[in-house]
């Protein structure tokens, strides 16, 4: 990969607290990212795990009384902290673009659709409005919405939900930003819907060399449109490296834990192995690593500190005191 | 072979009004579904959201008006079920713990209001099999002071559960029960239902639109499309030789690990409006494998191989038995077995 160019994306100890009535609550403890160029990376975890933030903090989209205290997000070597709002927001509508997972809250429910995706064209603003109207219907059929100049003139509630997330997927790829945020754009969907829009951002990806950050709860999701993966857990980084390594053989007991906790059609009927226990409320992270309490393998060093961050070989790393080697036999193979 | 079903659901249908332009129009959300669940059996209901499964279970347990049809708990066909009517032999738990249980009452109190209602049992022992209801859903007792508040959303369905149990039912309905939880926890709840299939003989109707928690759960599938059964059989036969081109395409949508995709194709376009049901078979407007037939004749369910064979197919040209769901081709990796 282009490791000598400067990363697209990179994100450097990023630290987010949440403001309570009891004080500030760390959300997301040190979390670093690089993306480079053309790059699919997925960032998996259960709901609190931090994944969301962290993707909300490289749009500078943290809502109200969530703050980044720490870490920078440089974004094509520039720290975002340093540029202008004005700035900043010519960088999120031109080289970065997101798709949230509900897209009835982000598309403008009084404006008709067609326009929203015009709107998009940031790039192509010297072509006339004809001009970019006929280029919003292209990206709308090529987005598979069927019959796009009559869709062209609806309203999104008009539309199903699948299709209103290729309408937010199609005016994410009209700015034709290098890099598309994805913050679980087909939970709310059926799989078959699911399954058309998974198909459908491989192929973008593909075609266009877009880089994708996609986060998702659902492991097997992550592993169909990206090639490597993070996983999170209590804000933290657990795990990270290429999906189908990560995969066979998990360093990380949380990665192994979900795993086996996954149910899966290829298995057939059997018992699933669930994780013990509950994650962490907000505030209520241990002094070391965040998955201790639940962790059939926790022992004394787990709980008597921060887990530093260790690199392994292949562009894997995990963040345990003793990282699972290959003398466990991975879950899949265990059948 | 009535007599020995827990549940006999036959010929149900349930029709909603709809006013357009003026007129009224009745849609059948479910329209004509047969349906048996016999004692200590898991029956998964799958289908896209809209096809029909949640109107099923609440038709079943009275939560909604049926139009025609029959619904049997056991005992000689009623046309219009009620619970009570049921002794509380049928219970349902809800997808959302956090909307189904009362955020201002404890757990205690909660479980306690049921079985004084009901009299369940005498005022005296209410405490005790409070204790108990929660030792079978896998909860420490001290935790009935607790409010749903100060639970997790796992801890929450194992109350709604304990609290269907309180009726000492026979039939659980649970309408996408682990949807709304977390991957680690949602394995616990489901192997919660296998355990109290296991130790009570309950039967369960189980819906879901995640086909691989069913496909882990469920004795017997029965897969729903636009308001009717288009695939029912044993969980292992239906989900390795899906026969529907509905079920199939399904199974091809779900997410599975590896990057190597099913090299079936994916089910094309969305469910149409109930409103404009297609002529013929429902599904010819997004099949792969439509023919011309399809448009003019409605197939009924149909015994996939022998005349007696569990597997039945509502399709007029099923697919012939093909390995899919079996352990797949990793990339690069060892060869299976």
């Amino acid at each position: 990969m282009t490791t000598h160019k400067a990363p697209l994306l990179e994100i450097d100890a990023l630290t987010i607290d949440v403001m309570t009535a009891h004080g500030p609550r760390r959300a997301v403890d040190g979390v670093s990212l690089v993306l480079h160029g053309g790059d699919t990376l997925g960032i998996v975890g259960e709901s609190g795990s931090g994944k969301s933030l962290t993707l909300r903090a490289i749009m500078g989209l943290l809502p109200k009384g969530v703050i980044q205290t720490s870490g920078r997000i440089v974004l094509r070597g520039v720290d975002v902290a340093t540029m202008t709002r004005r700035q900043r927001r010519a960088v999120c509508g031109k080289d970065i673009a997101m798709v949230f997972q509900d897209p009835m809250s982000s598309l403008n429910p009084v404006m008709r659709v067609g326009p929203q995706i015009v709107d998009g064209l940031t790039a192509r603003r010297h072509l006339s409005y004809r001009d970019r109207r006929t280029r919003a219907i292209e990206l709308m059929s090529r987005m598979g919405i069927p019959d796009p100049d009559r869709r062209f003139h609806a309203f999104p509630h008009q539309l199903s939900g699948g299709i209103r997330q290729r309408v937010m997927i199609a005016s994410a790829m009209a700015c034709e930003a290098a890099l598309m945020l994805c913050d679980e754009p087909t939970t709310a969907l059926d799989v078959t819907i699911q399954d058309q829009i998974l198909r459908l951002l491989a192929e973008l990806c593909e075609q266009s060399g877009t880089s994708l950050l996609y986060v998702t709860h659902d492991l097997a999701v992550a592993s169909q449109v990206c090639a490597s993966i993070n996983v999170m857990y209590g804000g933290q980084l657990m795990e990270s490296g290429p999906v189908a390594d990560v995969f066979r053989s998990p360093l990380h007991p949380y990665t192994l834990g979900l795993l086996g906790a996954m149910p899966r059609v290829e298995h057939g009927k059997r018992r699933l192995v669930p994780i013990g226990g509950a994650a962490p409320a907000l505030g209520e992270l241990p002094a070391g690593c965040p998955f201790a309490p639940r962790c059939i393998l926790a022992e004394e060093a787990c709980e008597r500190g921060r887990i530093d961050w260790r690199d392994m070989t292949d562009g894997r790393g995990v963040r345990c005191v003793r990282p699972l080697t290959d003398a466990i036999a991975p879950v899949e193979d265990q059948r | 072979m009535t007599s020995t079903m827990l549940l006999d659901v036959s010929g149900l249908r349930v029709a909603f009004p709809v006013r357009q332009g003026g007129h009224e129009h009745a849609f059948y959300a479910v329209d004509g579904v047969d349906l048996r669940v016999a004692p200590g059996e898991i029956v998964g209901l799958v289908g896209e959201s809209g096809s029909g499964k949640s109107t099923i279970a609440r038709a079943v347990v009275g939560l909604c008006a049926v139009e025609s049809g029959a619904i049997a708990y056991g005992t000689p066909a009623s046309s219009t079920p009620r619970v009570h009517r049921a002794g509380g032999a049928v219970q349902m738990v809800f997808q959302d713990p956090y909307s189904s249980l009362n955020p201002r009452m404890t757990i205690r109190q909660q479980l306690s209001e049921v079985l004084r209602v009901h009299r369940v049992v005498p005022k005296e022992s209410i405490l005790e099999r409070c204790e108990f209801l929660m030792r079978q859903v896998g909860l420490p007792p001290q935790l009935l002071h607790a409010r749903p508040s100060q639970m997790s959303g796992g801890q929450r369905q194992r109350v709604a559960i304990a609290r269907a149990l309180a009726f000492e039912p026979r039939l659980l309905v649970a309408d996408e029960p682990v949807s709304a939880l977390d991957v680690s926890v949602q394995a616990e709840i489901v192997n919660l239902f296998a355990d109290l299939r296991d130790r009570l003989g309950l039967s369960i109707v189980f819906i879901a639109h995640d086909l691989s928690v069913v496909s882990g759960l469920c004795d017997r599938v029965a897969v729903i499309y636009m308001g009717r059964i288009v695939e029912q059989a044993p969980t292992a036969d239906l989900f390795g030789h899906p026969r529907h081109p509905y079920t199939r395409g399904l199974l091809a949508a779900v997410p599975r690990m590896g990057r190597a995709r099913a090299e079936y194709p994916s089910i094309v376009g969305e469910m149409p409006s109930a409103l404009h049901t297609p002529s013929g078979c429902r599904f010819r407007t997004r099949c792969p494998h439509v023919q011309e037939l399809c448009s003019d004749i409605d197939p009924a369910l149909k015994p996939a191989n022998a005349p007696l064979d569990v597997h039945v197919t509502a399709c007029l040209f099923p697919i012939d038995t093909v390995e899919v769901a079996g352990p797949r081709q990793k990339l690069g990796g060892t060869a299976p077995q």
